[in-house]
C-alpha cells in the first residue's frame, strides 16, 4: 500500500470514525515514511481517539487492510527514527 | 505488565511482530483452541468457547481446559455470569465483535458490548480481550487492544489487566526464567 496515495483516504475514514468535532480537535496529518509505515501526526492529547479511530480502518477502497499502531511519541524524530531503525532490521 | 494476545490463524512466521505490537507472547491455534462446542475440547490443550447457545457455555464452566468464553452475540447472561465469576474463566472479548467498517454498525457494536462489559464488571467476571485475529490483516497491537478495551467502559487500569491476566495464567513463565 502506497501511503502518499492513500493518505487523504485514510483521512476521510478517520473523520468518519471520529465524527466532526473530534476529527477537527485531533487535525490529523499523514507523513509517509515507506511503502507501509506512515506516521499519523495528531494534536496534544487526541492521539488516543485516533489509535481507536484507525482500528477501524480495515479497508481502502477496494485495498482491504490492518492499520497496526506500533509507537507513540511526541515528536516526529523519535518515530521516524524508530520506523527507519525497525524496517532495517 | 506484560500483554498477551491471542489469535486464530497461525502466525508464527511472523515472529517478529510479537515485540513491535507491544505482546510478552501472542498465543496460536496450538497453544489455544478456538472452539465452537465443548465436545471440541482437546484434553491435554487449553480452548477458547464462542458460543451463544446457553447449554454449551454453561457446559464450559465443568470443563478445565476452557480458560474463557466469548458471547458471541454478546447478550447479557446475569445467571451465567455469576458462575463464570465463580468458576475462575474469563469473559473474553474479540477485536472483531467490536470493529466494523461501517461505522453505523460499530456503534451499534460498541453499544452492546459497552452494556455486557458494564454487568460483567458489576458482578465481578474477570475480563479479558484478545483480536482474535483469523488473518494476518487482523492483528492489532496492545495499544489498540487497550483502547478498544476503553472504548467498551473499561477504566485504563482495567483495560491493561484485561490484556495481561489471561496471558499471564498460560505463560509459562517457569520455562523463560
Amino acid at each position: 500500500m502506497d501511503a502518499n496515495l492513500y493518505g487523504g483516504d485514510i483521512r476521510s475514514r478517520m473523520l468518519e470514525f471520529m465524527g466532526v468535532p473530534s476529527y477537527v480537535d485531533a487535525s490529523p496529518r499523514i507523513i509517509p515514511v515507506s511503502d507501509n509505515v506512515f506516521i499519523v501526526r495528531v494534536s496534544r492529547n487526541t492521539e488516543r481517539q485516533a489509535i481507536a479511530a484507525l482500528s477501524f480502518i480495515k479497508s481502502i477502497g477496494n485495498t482491504k487492510l490492518g492499520l497496526c499502531t506500533i509507537k507513540t511519541s511526541g515528536t516526529i524524530k523519535s518515530l521516524l527514527k524508530a520506523a527507519r531503525s525497525s524496517e532495517q532490521r | 505488565m506484560y500483554y498477551f494476545d491471542f489469535v486464530m490463524a497461525d502466525l508464527s512466521q511472523y515472529a517478529e511482530l510479537t515485540s513491535k505490537l507491544g505482546f510478552r507472547k501472542i498465543f496460536g491455534p496450538k497453544e489455544v483452541s478456538i472452539i465452537k462446542s465443548v465436545g471440541a475440547v482437546q484434553p491435554s490443550g487449553r480452548s477458547i468457547l464462542i458460543s451463544s447457545d446457553n447449554r454449551e457455555l454453561s457446559k464450559s464452566l465443568r470443563a478445565d481446559s476452557i480458560v474463557g468464553v466469548i458471547f458471541e452475540d454478546m447478550a447479557v447472561r446475569k445467571m451465567l455470569m455469576s458462575e463464570l465469576r465463580d468458576s475462575g474463566k474469563f469473559l473474553v472479548f474479540a477485536a472483531w465483535q467490536i470493529v466494523s467498517e461501517d461505522s453505523t454498525e460499530a456503534v451499534a457494536r460498541i453499544r452492546k458490548a459497552r452494556e455486557l462489559a458494564r454487568n460483567a464488571l458489576h458482578i465481578g467476571v474477570p475480563l479479558a480481550i484478545a483480536s482474535l485475529a483469523p488473518s494476518i490483516d487482523d492483528v492489532y497491537s496492545s495499544m489498540q487492544l487497550i483502547e478498544m478495551a476503553m472504548l467498551i467502559g473499561a477504566g485504563e487500569e482495567t483495560s491493561r489487566r484485561m490484556l495481561n491476566a489471561m496471558g499471564e495464567l498460560l505463560y509459562d513463565t517457569k520455562k523463560k526464567k
